[in-house]
């Protein structure tokens, strides 16, 4: 089979790094049906395609997300294939410094400088995916159920039937910030709860930026977590009741690569 | 409760993560992708709310466009309406006060019929 060489293409495009220390050929089943290969290095292995040196980019939303789909995909397949992927981010693209130095030599450079790293993250993710985890509420259901719990609030609920319409305005004022902070507080009771609740399934746990949402409900808790294989239908579980609950709802997805959790630079519990 | 992909729900997570996330790798070795806008607006849009994005700079300079626009636009209204009273119409500037407020009766009458 008569394989396209991309001369031009100096960069390397870095989809994740595997383990292995063989060149594997994957097909073109990568960004724009690029060729993907390894890149191995003692036992680690970068996945990779040809590229020229200048990122990806478009003002297309559909072209980046068929793009990131891709990008995704490729790291299914490979870890599907060998068991254990450390993701990187879309975008990533290695170029060689100078002329002298070759396209695979950043790459094998690369993992050479950081091999320690990335066997430690390796340890750290094998046999886990990371899942992303939310909970939300409705507000209405919620302060139907404020109303009914706090006394406070009661007490002033009955207060407004006997005023006259002016001062009945201001305790209709002081009812929705006695709702508001009541809101909070529990919000509060309820965040440590859950985060209690789905943390002990996890090996690892982010919380991420809450996000507005567009069906009128409110986002509590937005999670990534590091689960171990054998535990995420006990995670499963956990999220039923919770999405059970009345007035509360869970969002549940996965297997992904552990995005979240290879970012930083990794901390051993002697503290290195 | 299963896990779910692979449907539009799931897309924002995997853009949220794919494109903000993974391993970092030293920067002399990596393409520079800071500072080049790499994304379309909506796609940004979709994820992060706007009051995010305006506190991340993602829009500042959207933003700022489009206030230098507007900025010119009352500009550009403000000398038109200085300069082109009499550039345009020049013989009203001629006319006495009288003929003026005869002229305003005269417009407002026709306007009126019409």
């Amino acid at each position: 089979m008569a394989e396209i060489l991309c001369v031009w293409c100096q960069g390397r495009y870095v989809y994740g790094v595997t383990t292995g220390d063989k060149e594997v050929r994957l097909g073109p089943i990568g960004i724009e049906g690029s060729e993907v290969y390894t890149v191995p290095y003692e036992d680690v292995n970068a996945i990779v395609h040809d590229c020229p040196t200048k990122p990806y980019q478009s003002t297309d939303d559909e072209m980046i997300k068929n793009w990131v789909r891709t990008h995704q995909s490729v790291l299914d397949a490979t870890g599907k294939q060998f068991g254990v992927v450390i993701p990187l981010g879309f975008d990533t693209i290695l170029q060689p410094r100078d002329d002298a130095t070759s396209p695979e030599q950043v790459v094998k450079e690369w993992l050479k400088e950081d091999y320690d790293r990335l066997r430690e993250v390796m340890r750290k993710i094998e046999g886990k995916d990371e899942y992303a985890v939310q909970v939300s509420y409705e507000p209405g259901l919620i302060v139907k159920q404020i109303s009914k719990q706090s006394e406070e609030i009661r007490k002033i609920k009955g207060e407004i039937a006997a005023k006259s319409p002016g001062m009945a305005y201001m305790y209709r004022q002081k009812l929705e910030r006695a709702v508001k902070i009541e809101t909070e507080r529990l919000a509060d009771e309820w965040f440590s709860d859950f985060y209690g609740r789905i943390k002990k399934h996890t090996d690892d746990i982010v919380v991420e930026k809450t996000k507005k949402l567009n069906n009128g409900q409110v986002m509590l808790l937005n999670l990534s977590c590091l689960v171990a294989r054998e535990k995420v239908d006990s995670l499963g579980t956990e999220l039923e009741e919770i999405n059970n609950m009345d007035g509360f709802s869970v969002h549940f997805s996965g297997p992904w690569p552990p995005y979240s959790f290879v970012a930083k630079p990794i901390v051993t519990a002697q503290g290195e | 409760m299963q896990p779910t992909r692979d449907t539009h729900a799931t897309l924002v997570d995997l853009l949220d993560r794919v494109l903000e996330k993974g391993l970092v790798i030293n920067a002399d070795l990596i393409i520079n992708v800071a500072g080049i806008p790499l994304l379309g607006i909506n796609l940004r849009a979709y994820l992060a709310g706007i009051e995010t994005m305006l506190k991340y700079g993602i829009w500042q300079d959207w933003d700022e466009a489009q206030r230098a626009i507007a900025a010119r636009e009352r500009k550009r209204k403000r000398e038109e309406e200085q300069t082109n009273a009499p550039g345009l119409e020049p013989e009203r500037s001629l006319l006495s006060p009288l003929d003026r407020k005869l002229e305003e009766k005269y417009l407002s009458k026709e306007e009126v019929k019409i």
